[in-house]
């Protein structure tokens, strides 16, 4: 450490100018891991930034600066911390001037320790609560390889003018949940655990909350490669997470997995499904289609809007081969975007089962052992849809094809499409549903039309067609990159120089 | 944007063969920028041997250190064109300087010399060894030579007050007394605290610092009071300055500065900018002051401006100033060339939503509306290539406050799609469409940087038309 150089830093302020910042650049960084930088998200969207890094060793681990920026890059608030050697900040989110910043001790790893900790805007500390380790048992591969793999879930939520919420999958094997609500002052009001009905497993995910309750997608089957199961929308009360209901999303013939609840300007909570066919389940599942919902948040009260079957509501625009597969090959659905004037964008890309070159050789290298099936990611699609909800145009955009080797040449569609989707193979990220909605712009990573990997803004406009955006990042010596999601409208660039010392944050327009 | 080798080559051979430029009827002048200007400057800082101060080792060592600095940021001031050499702005000042010289016969002013600082903002400096740097953002607000002359007398009284080397002396003997050392030499050894432990120590020096140069502050007050009183300056008047500079921050943090959705009026772009219907609300919308822990009074240099009026102009009660949301027209030919100046750095620095602020105010306050309208266009110009080239943001951002002008303006320079930007430069670039070499540079960035064209050939023809013209350096940054 050059000591006499940060001396000399103090003592030649000699002339008084004032610098008006251009990007922000932070010094002397001692150590920057750039996943400890994350977009601060309120009722899913941007509203800042924070930032966190070590600066100092202290007995018990290491010294720690949070940053907290607003939309625009400007630094408004900060402080130190004490914490574990290596802390991760994973997530945050904001509620009603308060921060609840999510962190996980890698060195903790395998008991699978994750705490929160509230924050009022300037940084100051109001609580911190943690989530047990002993609350995870041994599952089938063990809780610290589940956990590494990224397929135990954790998921937050902001509760508009309460406090936050928190999910943790509680056990590897067995399955259940636990639901955690903290208050603005960073203290634990309740916690609920949430097991499947006759004790089989439950995957369990958080899609969205109102001032009323908490929304979770409840998935129950009876073991990890059952192919028996069922679909759930269940509702907690914020006050005392008592459930109010639980909601079979097996409807119509059809069984509906929710993708996404949005608030619209009138008020209503719209929930966005996939149609998959009611007797197909986990193993057996094709992807039929897609809904419209209306859903009320008090009752659990599901109304169809409108059920988009791809065989007889889409084949104007979309030739189908079977009831699930286009000429194109099955469809992921990513986003069903509700535009200004009324109209809909279905945001998806598609993916075949082919049969892989490698993963045939190898099995005859192995005496027929192991997968020889891959999924072959194509083009992504946005799929019109008028304010009479007929489907007018399918515009394509091109990309070039990627290809991930299956674990089990049995998947089915509706499996592959989970399995690709937790891997995140697909090249969709995020929407962006900028300042007004009147465009809205998908974020998607790649390679397109030829371009080498690289991330791409399409933006939709009300109206027919889209423009595209490429974010090309240099290679350089001694620099790595971050792009995340940032306000509406921008992208966020964060670059750490490991020599200099240096992290330089920057947002880029979309449009 | 690159320009093939050819082009820079020919250009730089231009350079040479034509050292000198000649203005046309009509044109506006930019001024002679310090690195060409200043040579025998540079060659005497770089020559500059830092003399034998201590006889302790150590402390000698420090004050080496200190002054080679001194010399490299002042190098660096010269050699980056942080400083011009503006006949008109200096010629104020220097006739200023002669009659201070002529009312206090009894100093030795011969180390002085002064400069012109490209800085926007409200400020003068001295650096110790004469130097001293009037800000173009100064010329703005004087509204008579009594204030400029208070803010000259303060920095020549700095300098023979000695003040840096009475700084830089106070610091040497708290960083080598022996507390400090063994404190720094305990922190060195630490393996843990080093750097909480090493801000603490800082802290500490920094305080003594501020409070020292508070101290200094109001010595060069009184001195540069009696160098302005003998010079004949009415102080009444001189005395505003010190609540004016209460007010320099104004220009960024205020509101109702100018109109901004006026500046767009008749031009067939989207509307929506002007009057959002956002959903959305970031956390620049809750109002948050920055550093909790930070006392920010502890390491202020200035003392209170107000305490600073009261006792110069002899008042009870502080009067108000009009400073600073209008430029007036006192001391107009000043203020109009001192605009003008910091909208080219700003330009030449791709600080583009102040750049274009500062055109706004230039265009509010009825000065020259050809330049200002040009310079309008090539600013958004660049944002259209920067927005394709992924510097948008950097080039738009400010930091501004919130309901600020200046926020209302980079609010909307982030919002502006990329077709009205052009748009825009567009328009601009039709209010002045004569066939003089300042329309033609505005033509010639809008046809590189919007309508593409052959950077080659467009900057030959350019440079055909108008030879050994004033914008080849500006050409030959942006090719490198």
């Amino acid at each position: 450490m050059k000591l006499k150089h940060l001396a000399l830093s103090f003592l030649l302020c000699i002339s008084a100018t004032i610098a008006v910042a251009q990007s922000k650049q932070f010094d002397n960084v001692l150590k920057m891991e750039l996943k400890n930088q994350t977009s601060i998200v309120n009722n899913n969207q941007i509203v800042g930034y924070a930032l966190f890094y070590k600066v100092d060793k202290v007995k018990k681990g290491s010294l720690y600066q949070l940053v907290i920026l607003d939309e625009n890059l400007k630094q408004i608030g900060s402080n130190e911390f004490e914490g574990g050697k290596e802390l991760v900040m994973y997530d945050a989110y904001y509620e009603s001037d308060r921060l609840m910043l999510c962190f996980y001790d890698p060195k903790k790893f395998e008991d699978y320790e994750r705490f929160v900790k509230v924050f009022d805007l300037k940084g100051r500390l109001k609580g911190t609560v943690g989530f047990e380790p002993e609350k995870v048992k041994k599952g089938l591969y063990g809780k610290g390889l589940a956990a590494q793999n990224e397929l135990i879930y954790n998921g937050y939520y902001n509760i508009e003018g309460k406090g936050f919420v928190g999910a943790y999958q509680s056990e590897a094997k067995t399955g259940g949940a636990y639901v955690q609500y903290i208050d603005l002052n960073g203290k634990l009001k309740w916690e609920q655990n949430i097991t499947a009905d006759k004790g089989d497993r439950t995957d369990l995910y958080i899609i969205s909350t109102t001032p009323n309750t908490i929304l979770l997608f409840q998935l129950d089957r009876t073991g990890p490669l059952k192919a028996d199961g069922k679909v759930y929308l269940v509702g907690l009360n914020v006050a005392n997470g008592k459930q109010i209901f639980k909601k079979s999303m097996e409807m119509n013939g059809f069984s509906y997995e929710p993708m996404m609840v949005k608030k619209t300007d009138d008020g209503k909570i719209r929930l966005i499904a996939s149609l998959i066919n009611q007797d197909g389940k986990i193993l057996k599942s094709n992807p039929l289609g897609f809904s419209l919902c209306e859903l009320n948040d008090l009752t659990g009260e599901i109304t169809v809007v409108k059920d988009f079957v791809y065989e007889t509501d889409l084949s104007n625009v979309l030739n189908m081969k079977t009831r699930s597969k286009t000429e194109d090959g099955f469809i992921k659905p990513h986003d069903l975007l509700l535009m200004n004037d009324g109209s809909m964008v279905l945001v998806g890309e598609f993916f075949r089962k082919t049969i892989s070159a490698l993963g045939t050789a190898l099995a005859i290298a192995s005496n027929g052992k192991g997968p020889t099936v891959q999924a072959t990611i194509d083009d992504m699609f946005l799929l019109r849809i008028d304010n009479q909800m007929k489907a007018t145009a399918l515009e394509k955009v091109e990309k070039d094809k990627v290809r991930e080797l299956l674990p089990n040449d049995m998947m089915s569609p509706g499996l592959i499409n989970r399995y690709l989707t937790m891997y995140r193979v697909f090249s969709y990220m995020y929407t962006d549903e900028g300042m007004d909605g009147s465009q809205q712009t998908i974020v998607a990573s790649g390679s397109f039309n030829d371009e080498k990997f690289g991330t791409v803004a399409i933006t939709v406009d009300e109206k027919q067609g889209f423009t595209q955006k490429r974010f090309t990042l240099p290679k350089e010596k001694n620099v790595s990159y971050r792009v995340m999601r940032a306000k509406p409208g921008f992208i966020f660039v964060g670059k750490y120089n490991s020599k200099q010392k240096t992290y330089t944050v920057n947002l880029e327009k979309m449009n | 944007m690159r320009f093939t080798i050819f082009a820079i080559v020919v250009l730089l051979i231009a350079q040479l063969i034509f050292n000198k430029t000649y203005a046309q009827p009509g044109e506006v002048l930019f001024s002679n920028r310090s690195s060409s200007e200043y040579l025998t400057k540079i060659q005497t800082l770089e020559q500059y041997k830092v003399s034998k101060a201590y006889d302790e080792k150590s402390a000698q060592a420090w004050y080496d250190e200190i002054l080679t600095n001194r010399k490299d940021e002042l190098i660096e001031i010269f050699k980056d064109d942080h400083v011009l050499h503006d006949t008109l702005l200096l010629n104020l000042c220097n006739r200023i300087f002669d009659r201070i010289k002529k009312g206090n016969p009894n100093y030795n002013f011969d180390d002085i010399q002064i400069y012109i600082h490209r800085s926007p903002i409200l400020n003068a400096a001295n650096y110790g060894e004469g130097t001293v740097v009037m800000n173009l953002g100064l010329f703005l607000w004087m509204d008579n030579e009594d204030e400029i002359a208070l803010i000259l007398g303060h920095e020549i009284a700095h300098q023979l007050l000695a003040h840096f080397d009475s700084k830089v002396k106070q610091s040497i003997s708290t960083i080598t007394s022996d507390d400090f050392q063994k404190e720094l030499r305990s922190i060195k050894r630490s393996e843990y605290n080093k750097v909480t432990r090493f801000r603490e120590l800082m802290k500490g020096l920094s305080m003594e610092k501020g409070k020292h140069s508070r101290y200094k502050e109001t010595e060069a007050d009184s001195l540069g009071y009696v160098f302005t009183k003998n010079a004949g300056y009415d102080m009444q008047k001189a005395s505003l300055v010190l609540l004016k500079l209460d007010k320099a921050e104004d220009i960024f943090v205020k509101n109702n500065l100018y109109s901004l959705k006026s500046f767009f009026d008749g031009i067939d772009i989207q509307q929506n900018y002007f009057n959002p219907k956002r959903k959305y609300n970031g956390l620049s919308k809750v109002n948050v002051t920055m550093n909790v822990n930070a006392d920010l009074d502890s390491i202020k240099t200035h003392p209170d401006c107000k305490e600073r009026y009261k006792k110069i102009s002899n008042a009870n009660e502080v009067s108000e100033v009009d400073c600073c949301l209008k430029i007036t027209s006192n001391l107009k030919q000043y203020k109009e060339r001192a605009l003008i100046e910091i909208v080219r750095r700003l330009y030449e620095e791709d600080r583009l939503s102040l750049a274009i602020h500062y055109c706004f105010m230039g265009l509010n306050n009825q000065f020259n509306k050809e330049v200002f309208q040009r310079f309008i266009s090539l600013c958004f110009s660049k944002l259209y290539y920067n927005d394709e080239n992924l510097k948008r943001f950097n080039s738009v951002n400010t930091g501004a406050r919130n309901e600020s002008t200046l926020k209302e303006l980079q609010d909307y320079l982030f919002e502006v799609s990329k077709k009205d930007l052009g748009l825009i430069a567009q328009h601009y670039l039709n209010l002045n469409n004569q066939n003089s070499v300042d329309d033609a540079f505005v033509q010639l960035q809008y046809n590189i940087l919007i309508n593409k064209e052959n950077p080659t050939s467009a900057i030959e023809s350019f440079n055909y038309n108008f030879p050994n013209n004033k914008y080849q350096y500006l050409i030959t940054k942006q090719s490198k």
